[in-house]
């Protein structure tokens, strides 16, 4: 296509002695065109600078000073000592290992599992995958409000559905979001069970977009349904995988953990529900002690990068490689 | 093993002796792993469905019996009556619906403008802007909260529709999602558009849109969805027992004496219009979810 138009250009040029005007205004025509695409991100670019990227390096500003949000007051410089005072404090040491143990149950509920039981749903067919497909996806129309509203009355003390499911197995029954030794695992159950349908439906797809005749040509040579998992299912699915622990695991530990704890425990009892955002969240909206909490917004955000940042390059080079 | 793949894609036939062996021997093994394989989807399935069925249920009881065990027959609604007293539903709905609706259109409209420039242009700095829309998609909310709110204040938005709307208006996500879908838009018909002289705006608008717009119908409920539950930066911005469904709900939940029958009724009316929407496209809706996960 470029070969044919080459030419055609070249006839171009050779009239342009005659007007140098013409030249001006193709040049200028040619730099707007080359603008069109910049014009099309602009609105979107704008708003994601403008709420996300200018708000980041306003919270690095911040950590350097002391403020209480009020308006009437400006923020005072104080230098490092919202980090020193940070890294003393016991309940940031409780609260990252709560982040990380949150972390590992929605790796399980989000990723490990759909994995396994997407491996064996495949093949299911017709009807019965459309119907099973439309359940699965239900808890993603549930507000994590509501799931926690509906998750505190199967989890209640007396009388809860969990309870006396429980008692009719013999096992004593549990005040689940009270008990400081049960709190946080009974978070992690709540929120596998929002993420859990809907990172099967997304293993699916994945599966379903490996073509059959990989495990056909597989099986003829010979291998068994383990080595065919660990030979085509586990590197032809792993941008999926890569994707549900991005979504799934470190989107969802800020967006779907925060109101949980928020509207079940307030990150009780004894502060072992609180994690590392609920934490920062306190220090800002409830001691309003901006620095404080702009601090801890920095170590975490440095933290998360540092695991967040492996993953979306890891992301970006499979999705190269197989697009 | 890949070498065994003709031309077009397929295996070659197996030889004949392997051809009559195996599914003789395969049979037993196959039956078994259908069995486990219907056995572990009921169970998923059923951990999914029940706590849905059970609110339903609960919601239909009696008040006094909402610990019941048995099937709600008849139904009752007095649970409803009482979430319907218990709330402003007035104004929650009328807020959650304008934020949900400004919300996601806005989303729809930035990603699509964004999503069309990264697909149709090759142009310095792309993989940049690339870059910078994936990292922002994870950059936790939490992080970028304080800075927000006092923007929004100095804005003069606080507690104010407007306030929870305007932060929202583009999203990443919206941005990668129809990316996807543009990326896989027939270049041909691109080509002939532009053969036509018709502008890179009226392509978007004549050809493009018109072309997905099932596709773009679908994604607009799933971040109508997504705003209509979102939870912490109403909370932060506009937090009044009138703001939003989501607000509105918490504050039932946290009091001393939590009357469970309205709060799930309150819980459960508050699903129901985002069921409906999701019933309307079902299959789009689900497939435009899944479509997120493939890259």
């Amino acid at each position: 296509m470029f070969v044919e138009a080459a030419p055609v250009m070249a006839a171009h040029s050779e009239d342009q002695p005659a007007g140098e005007p013409h030249r001006a205004a193709r040049a200028r025509r040619r730099l707007l065109a080359g603008l069109v695409p910049y014009l099309y991100l602009l609105p979107a670019l704008a708003a994601i600078g403008l709420w996300v990227y200018w708000p980041l390096a306003q919270t690095f500003r911040l950590s350097l000073v002391r403020w209480n949000l009020l308006p009437t007051t400006s923020p005072a410089d104080v230098g490092l000592a919202n980090y020193r005072q940070l890294l003393r404090l016991p309940q940031l040491y409780q609260a990252l290992g709560t982040t990380g143990w949150y972390m590992l149950g929605l790796a399980a509920f989000g990723v490990a599992l759909p994995v396994l039981i997407g491996a064996v749903a495949r093949g299911l067919g017709g009807r019965a995958q459309a119907f099973y497909r439309g359940v699965l996806f239900l808890p993603v129309l549930v507000s994590p409000i509501a799931a926690a509203t509906l998750w505190s009355f199967l989890l209640a003390p007396n009388g809860g559905a969990v309870n006396s499911l429980l008692g009719h197995l013999g096992v004593a029954g549990r005040n689940w979001l009270f008990d400081p030794g049960t709190a946080p695992g009974a978070l992690i159950a709540i929120a596998g069970w929002k993420v859990l349908g809907a990172s099967v439906l997304i293993v699916m797809a994945g599966l379903a977009a490996i073509g059959p005749e990989y495990y056909e040509a597989a099986s003829l040579d010979g291998a068994g349904p383990l080595r065919r998992f660990a030979e085509i299912t586990v590197p032809l699915l792993s941008p999926t995988v890569l994707f549900l622990v991005a979504s799934a695991v470190l989107l969802a530990e800020g967006q779907l953990m925060f109101p949980l704890i928020d509207a079940l425990t307030g990150g009780g009892p004894a502060h072992a529900t609180t994690d590392v955002y609920y934490l920062l969240y306190s220090f800002g909206f409830t001691s309003f002690d901006v620095g404080q909490a702009s601090a801890a917004a920095v170590l975490f955000f440095l933290a998360f990068a540092l695991v967040a940042v492996p993953v979306l390059a890891l992301l970006d080079r499979l999705s190269r490689n197989q697009g | 093993m890949f070498q065994l793949l003709d031309p077009a894609g397929r295996p070659p036939a197996p030889a004949p002796a392997a051809r009559l062996s195996r599914p003789a021997r395969r049979r037993p093994a196959r039956r078994s792993a259908a069995v486990v394989r219907t056995t572990l989807l009921l169970i998923a399935g059923a951990l999914v469905a029940a706590p849905l069925i059970w609110l339903v249920l609960a919601v239909f009881r009696p008040p006094g019996a909402l610990f019941a065990q048995a099937l709600p027959v008849p139904p009752r609604l007095a649970n409803i009556v009482h979430a319907l007293s218990a709330l402003p539903w007035g104004p929650l709905l009328a807020h959650t619906v304008t934020i949900a609706a400004c919300v996601s259109l806005g989303q729809l409209l930035t990603g699509l403008l964004a999503a069309y420039g990264l697909c149709c242009w090759q142009f310095p700095g792309r993989r940049l802007v690339l870059l910078v829309v994936t990292v922002s998609w994870l950059v936790p909310f939490q992080v970028t909260v304080l800075p927000n709110y006092v923007l929004i204040s100095r804005l003069g938005l606080l507690n104010s529709v407007a306030g929870v709307i305007v932060p929202q208006l583009s999203s990443a996500f919206a941005v990668l999602l129809l990316r996807q879908h543009l990326s896989d838009f027939p270049a041909e018909l691109l080509d002939a558009a532009r053969t036509d002289g018709l502008s890179s705006w009226a392509i978007l608008w004549r050809v493009i849109v018109p072309n997905i717009a099932p596709s773009l119908a679908a994604l607009e409920i799933l971040l109508f969805i997504g705003a209509w539950n979102e939870y912490l930066w109403p909370l932060v911005i506009y937090s009044s027992p009138d703001s939003v469904l989501q607000v509105g709900i918490r504050d039932l939940l946290n009091v001393d004496n939590v009357d469970y029958g309205a709060l799930l009724a309150a819980a459960g009316l508050a699903t129901l219009p985002l069921l409906a929407l999701y019933l309307l496209l079902q299959r789009r809706v689900v497939d435009a979810y899944v479509r997120s996960g493939l890259r």
